[in-house]
């Protein structure tokens, strides 16, 4: 599942750089413009696709070392 | 007079947060600067948020909308829900997770200690500060110009003038120096929490009853179809994406620019303010979201507004100077002075919940990486590094607020510059953080190669800074960030690797880490 979550985020990625819905004359819900509503869809699927990288691809090892009594 | 009374509501509300801050303090440098790593996930959250979004969001998002239509949130705000979540987990944790091993605050202590070289903090210190100030600059004029216009005609004997702008200024700069000064890093993150909630819910209910105005007073789904078919009737272009405004290098290249947040040095004190590692997991996934919930009413609004009558006459004429204004005339216009302050409080939230950031954290640098750096730390008790700071940042208000008053021409368009000489310096971090090879000699001529290769194209660019200037067919940001990389991979590997030491200390193995804990 880890890189099933960094594989949906490169193709988010990809999926943003796609010129298609450019030209888009569709409007999503009758008011919101083809272009602008593929790229709501877009930041949305990021969203979910972070939840999974969170859940699958957290790092280890991050609070195994107690804080030093350094310098503020 | 009702705009300004609630404008004036709301900043003393905001010393009240300094306030309460103040009180609860405990009064050492790593509470006053680091809110002593206390901020758990909603906090940091909001405060991330709030960091990140400037006045920009609301004012600018609906301009430039009016300008060049909806495809601005494919240029500014999908890349950003993609790419600040992606810096939040790259580069944010790991340097959460290093600085409260080691005890840094600043981004220079963690360079210095990794890079073996405390002459690199004093080469990297001064192109972090020349790259703030002008962002500091933005907020400061950009909140003024609000205040003067919200209050325009409050006056009876100059109905054509409101609060000087540089009064505004003066007004923002000055509650944000009482509540930074008084409740450092944990005012702060309260304030810009409460900031963001305030920014988010007033661009909505504007968003509302913009469109119902617009609508004519028909159901609010009605009202919505008909504002967007208004525009698709007479400015279709509008409400699609073609060149020569938008090329598929260029916005290939603007990919980039929110990569910048991975070096900005108010970000990466407030990762250091975290409770734990999990503290990030709501920021990362909840920030595309938030990033919506902003962004999407604004850039509609802007394209309504190029359609919208208003008594008979367009709404906003075609040929507007400052597109900024846009949002601010239609709330004036469409709803009445208790919204249009609302919205003013709502966009001195956005302006002041970066400012308050990046006042801190330049008060923060200059205390860690110049005077406790040369001098010593053992030379200062803790109450004394808290007051350098407090002098510090009441120093950088001063000397920002005088700036502002010679009005530099082309500072909006300085934003853009500022964010790719952030960039630049992101293999930096991601080497200095993933790359064991990475030299100190690699790492100065990555930034030597920014910084010759980002004036280079400013000087070509022309001053004030020409918003058309590409570098091919890209913005330049683009050649910045790869020569960049580049120069810190070859002269990395072409000079002699870190000491064992500090492999171990930063890139420890799984032996080590057990050794240690």
């Amino acid at each position: 599942m880890k890189y099933v979550a960094w594989t949906l985020i490169c193709l988010l990625v990809v999926l943003h750089q796609c010129t298609s819905p450019w030209q888009s004359e569709k409007l999503w819900l009758g008011f919101i413009p083809g272009v602008l509503g593929y790229h709501l869809a877009i930041t949305l699927a990021a969203a979910g696709a972070w939840a999974l990288v969170v859940k699958f691809a957290w790092p280890e090892n991050l609070e195994r070392h107690p804080p030093e009594d350094g310098n503020p | 007079m009702i705009q300004l009374a609630i404008i004036i509501g709301y900043l003393l509300l905001l010393l009240a947060c300094g306030l309460l801050a103040n009180r609860i303090s405990r009064g050492t440098a790593r509470d006053y600067m680091l809110a002593s790593h206390s901020i758990g996930p909603v906090l940091l959250l909001l405060s991330l948020f709030g960091t990140t979004m400037t006045a920009f969001a609301l004012v600018g998002s609906t301009g430039k909308s009016f300008q060049l239509g909806v495809g601005v949130y494919a240029l500014m705000a999908s890349s950003s829900g993609i790419v600040h979540s992606l810096c939040f987990f790259l580069v944010g944790i790991k340097l959460w997770s290093l600085g409260r091993q080691h005890g840094y605050t600043t981004q220079t202590q963690y360079f210095r200690d990794r890079l073996e070289s405390r002459a690199f903090g004093f080469l990297l210190f001064p192109i972090l500060v020349a790259l703030v100030i002008p962002y500091l600059l933005i907020g400061i004029l950009g909140g003024g110009a609000v205040i003067e216009g919200v209050t325009m005609g409050i006056f009876p004997n100059t109905p054509d003038e409101g609060i000087p702008a540089s009064i505004g200024s003066l007004m923002i700069c000055s509650v944000v120096l009482v509540y930074v000064f008084l409740g450092g890093m944990r005012g702060t993150a309260w304030a810009n929490a409460f900031q963001t909630t305030v920014f988010m819910v007033l661009g909505v209910v504007t968003f509302l009853v913009i469109a119902r105005q617009l609508g004519g007073g028909q159901g609010l789904w009605d009202s919505l179809k008909a504002a967007t078919l208004s525009v698709q009737q007479s400015h279709p272009e509008k409400l699609v994406m073609a060149p020569p405004v938008f090329t598929s290098p260029y916005f290939l290249s603007f990919l980039l620019i929110p990569l910048s947040a991975a070096m900005f040095p108010h970000l990466f004190q407030h990762w250091l303010t975290a409770r734990s590692a999990a503290s990030f997991k709501l920021a990362i996934i909840a920030h595309p979201i938030f990033i919506t919930i902003v962004w999407v009413p604004c850039v509609l609004v802007g394209a309504w507004a190029t359609s919208a009558v208003f008594q008979g006459e367009p709404l906003i004429p075609t040929d507007i100077k400052n597109v900024n204004t846009v949002l601010p005339i239609m709330v004036a216009k469409l709803s009445g002075p208790i919204l249009s302050g609302l919205l003013a409080a709502g966009i001195l939230a956005a302006v002041m919940s970066s400012l308050d950031s990046q006042f801190l954290c330049l008060g923060t640098m200059f205390t860690n990486d110049i005077v406790l750096e040369i001098k010593g730390r053992e030379h200062y008790s803790d109450r004394q590094v808290v007051m350098l700071a407090r002098c510090f940042i009441v120093a950088i208000v001063a000397v920002t607020y005088l700036l502002s008053l010679l009005k530099p021409p082309g500072i909006f368009d300085l934003g853009l510059w500022c964010f790719s000489g952030f960039t630049g310096l992101v293999p930096l971090v991601v080497a200095a953080l993933y790359w064991k090879r990475t030299t100190l000699a690699g790492a100065t001529a990555s930034v030597l190669a920014t910084m010759a290769s980002w004036i280079y194209f400013f000087c070509q660019a022309g001053y004030p800074p020409s918003p058309k200037y590409r570098a091919f067919g890209m913005l330049p940001v683009a050649t910045i960030f790869l020569l960049s990389a580049i120069v810190l991979v070859v002269v990395s590997l072409l000079t002699h690797p870190p000491s064992k030491e500090t492999l171990a200390r930063f890139f420890p193995t799984g032996k080590d880490q057990q050794d240690s804990g």
